[in-house]
């Protein structure tokens, strides 16, 4: 076990600083889509779920962070409060959530890829991650039990809204896959995996991605087939320029709105400083 | 769908009493059980339990605080 990230040869070091950032700033971003819905969703006791749900998420953003923040790798720079293209969100969460029903696509989806990557950790030999994981992680359960019961309502819903959930599903499910990189190949996720930092590598993350959401698709084609205990991919994602520290082939490109949310840009307008 | 209300129970200790502390309504026992966590989740609780209002029976008749031939 690892107890200080410091204690980690020099190049797991920027791997993990990478891998930190890329989960802190989907999370945050992830809870701020959730966050749009607070008032919106379709039942009152939903959103206070959806509500409860975005703080967990940005808790668990601020909680990597801090971990983050203490290395001298971290890939934070001045750019990061004026350049959009500096953050390392997942590319789904560059789409803003326009109904309930893209809420929940990204519900089922990014947040149990983001699950599956803090078990991960959680599992591994960093003891500054995993210790603060372990917490996050129990509270993510009830994230996964939204999900499945929304999504089972959804497939119930008029065809029209089937369609759409369907569509919200595939964009993201693209997204997902493309997130963990190319398998087998050069991809930091193995790195962390052979220095036990993580539980498993590449694929295994990307498999357990897919065991678990499959179940929830209702017989959707989304490209992956059961096949033995596990599920085979029909295709492997587009990587085309793929960039390994965003884990994405382009750079974000979100709504100005929900930048200087992020940044605090109106709050220094207002002379109130972080 | 069917919504329908359960009702929530929670205690902090395992020696104190499970006691009442809200509803909530759902579609499904999962549903409910997400929606119990998330509304309730302010407190360190031990225990946090639901019962579907159907499956209370009651013991007493309710006693109507008005005579309505009054």
């Amino acid at each position: 076990m690892y107890e200080r990230t410091d204690d980690l040869p020099a190049e797991l070091r920027q791997d993990l600083a990478d891998w930190l950032l890329a989960i802190a700033d989907s999370k945050s971003i992830l809870g701020l889509r959730y966050a749009e819905w607070s008032t919106g969703a379709p039942e009152l006791e939903a959103n206070v779920t959806i509500s409860a749900m975005a703080q967990y998420e940005m808790g668990h953003s601020r909680l990597l962070l801090g971990v983050l923040s203490k290395m001298e790798e971290d890939p934070r720079t001045a750019a990061r409060s004026s350049d959009m293209a500096t953050w390392r969100n997942m590319a789904s969460l560059d789409r803003p959530a326009p109904s309930w029903i893209e809420v929940i696509a990204l519900n089922g989806l990014v947040d149990t890829l983001l699950t599956v990557n803090l078990e991960a950790a959680m599992n591994g030999n960093v003891a500054p991650v995993a210790k603060r994981l372990r917490k996050a992680v129990s509270e993510e359960e009830y994230h996964m039990l939204h999900a499945q019961a929304w999504f089972e309502r959804m497939w119930t819903a008029p065809p029209e809204i089937v369609e759409r959930f369907s569509s919200a599903i595939r964009a993201n499910w693209a997204d997902c896959l493309a997130w963990f990189g190319p398998v087998g190949g050069n991809n930091s996720l193995d790195r962390l995996a052979a220095a036990g930092v993580l539980d498993g590598d590449a694929a295994t993350l990307r498999q357990r991605f897919v065991a678990r959401t499959m179940p929830m698709m209702e017989g959707l084609d989304v490209g992956a087939i059961a096949e033995g205990d596990g599920w085979r991919l029909t295709a492997e994602p587009d990587l085309e320029g793929w960039d390994p520290a965003s884990r994405r082939s382009i750079p974000p490109d979100f709504d100005e709105a929900l930048f200087a949310m992020l940044t605090g840009a109106h709050a220094r307008d207002m002379g109130v400083e972080d | 769908m069917n919504r329908q209300l359960y009702e929530v129970f929670a205690r902090h200790k395992r020696e104190d009493p499970l006691g009442h502390i809200g509803t909530v309504g759902a579609t499904s026992d999962v549903f409910a059980r997400v929606y119990a966590r998330n509304t309730y989740d302010e407190e360190n609780w031990t225990e946090l339990v639901l019962v579907p209002r159907s499956a209370i029976i009651p013991v007493l008749d309710l006693e109507l605080l008005l005579d309505p031939t009054s």
